[in-house]
């Protein structure tokens, strides 16, 4: 059969296609996930803790659409403890994920499908003299999408909604895709990709809060940013995260057991620092660390 | 207080680097800067058979949730007729 919608990628923004498809009675779509799990750059620990491991912040007051679907979807928000100017999603941001596929049918959605070649087949007209350059008739065309398990999907329509540089390096397109795109995709660079996010549990918050959200010092471990991502009730969960860039020649890069004791050691080291307004700590980090602070997710 | 830093008892850790079909890079050197808007990133292709969601495609948050959330109206509204000529 040829769907009417097939959608590539299940985060955030195939998830919110893929419910208002869902929404419309006589569509036939699927929805193609290349990971065992839904969400993309959204995911919570795998402890049940509540930790934002992805995307965590929103503020609402510059973000009308985010601030609208979690009122929409019933989702909770509150004030990231010490920074009453960002806003975080009550149980995760991976909550709108939960929430978006509620009322998804089963089967629509495949897990571990990752995709690599999509193909436009175009039928022949019966008019063998008709002319071969007028613009081409999209009732007749359809695209084949081919998984790496060689299974074909066919589609009238296909919504990517992938990385964009994931998508120029893993994903043939035939005929190729226009050059301005292939170009912008190639450029494309990936908000987050670089990050290795990691979350120190703690039995409760004995820090001061309002010192937890900051840049960190370079060359003062791995880390060069963290906050307190407690959950709104802190006696659920305690917890600091940090954001790492881990190069990968030092041992840290495989141990995550090791990462966790120099992020303990780095938080130790620059504990002084936490007892002053974070205005001065930040003056300690570079510009774009600085930029990195308030724009991050 | 500063020693409390090893008191942790638990850890949590994601490695987004490492997720290769999020990340095209396992080893970053650097965290990438944020994104502007790219309108090349946005368009339609194959005379409007591909359409183009995802966070890094939003006009104007792109990396972030809301930039997620835009890109994937902007396609829904470049698939309006499609959806109305079904649910009706």
């Amino acid at each position: 059969m040829i769907f009417d919608v097939l959608v590539v990628g299940g985060g955030l923004s195939g998830m919110v296609i893929a419910q208002r498809l869902a929404s419309v009675s006589n569509l036939h779509w699927k929805l193609l996930e290349a990971r065992s799990v839904l969400g993309g750059r959204l995911a919570n620990d795998d402890a049940n803790l509540d930790i934002d491991l992805g995307g965590a912040w929103i503020w609402p007051e510059h973000q009308p659409k985010v601030s609208s679907l979690a009122k929409s979807l019933g989702i909770g928000t509150f004030l990231q403890p010490g920074d009453p100017e960002s806003t975080r999603i009550s149980g995760g941001a991976v909550q709108f994920i939960r929430k978006l596929g509620c009322n998804i049918p089963e089967g629509r959605i495949h897990l571990n499908t990752p995709v690599k070649s999509c193909s436009l087949v175009t039928k022949p007209t019966l008019d063998s003299k008709a002319d071969t350059c007028a613009p081409t008739d999209n009732s007749l065309s359809y695209v084949e999408v081919r998984t790496t398990q060689d299974e074909i999907f066919k589609a009238r329509h296909v919504v990517f909604a992938a990385p964009p540089k994931i998508l120029f390096k893993q994903v043939e397109f035939v005929p190729p895709l226009n050059s301005d795109k292939q170009r912008a995709m190639e450029r494309s660079k990936t908000w987050m990709a670089g990050v290795t996010k990691i979350a120190l549990v703690y039995p409760n918050r004995f820090w001061d809060t309002r010192y937890a959200n900051t840049g960190l010092p370079p060359g003062s471990g791995p880390a060069f940013q963290m906050y307190d991502s407690s959950t709104k009730d802190p006696n659920r969960t305690a917890a600091l995260t940090f954001f790492t860039l881990v190069p990968s020649e030092t041992p840290a890069y495989d141990d995550n057991n090791m990462l966790a004791k120099m992020v303990a050691q780095q938080l130790e080291s620059i504990w002084h620092i936490m007892r002053q307004p974070v205005s001065i700590v930040v003056n300690f980090c570079t510009a774009g660390l600085f930029l990195f602070r308030f724009v991050l997710f | 207080m500063a020693e409390q830093a090893h008191s942790y008892k638990s850890y949590h850790v994601l490695s987004w680097p490492k997720e290769i079909y999020l990340s095209e890079d396992d080893k970053p050197e650097r965290i990438n800067p944020h994104p502007s808007p790219v309108a090349a990133l946005m368009s339609t292709d194959w005379n409007g058979i591909l359409h183009f969601a995802g966070s890094e495609a939003d006009a104007r948050s792109p990396g972030v949730m809301e930039g997620a959330i835009g890109a994937a109206y902007r396609v829904l509204d470049e698939m309006k007729q499609l959806l109305t000529d079904k649910s009706s």
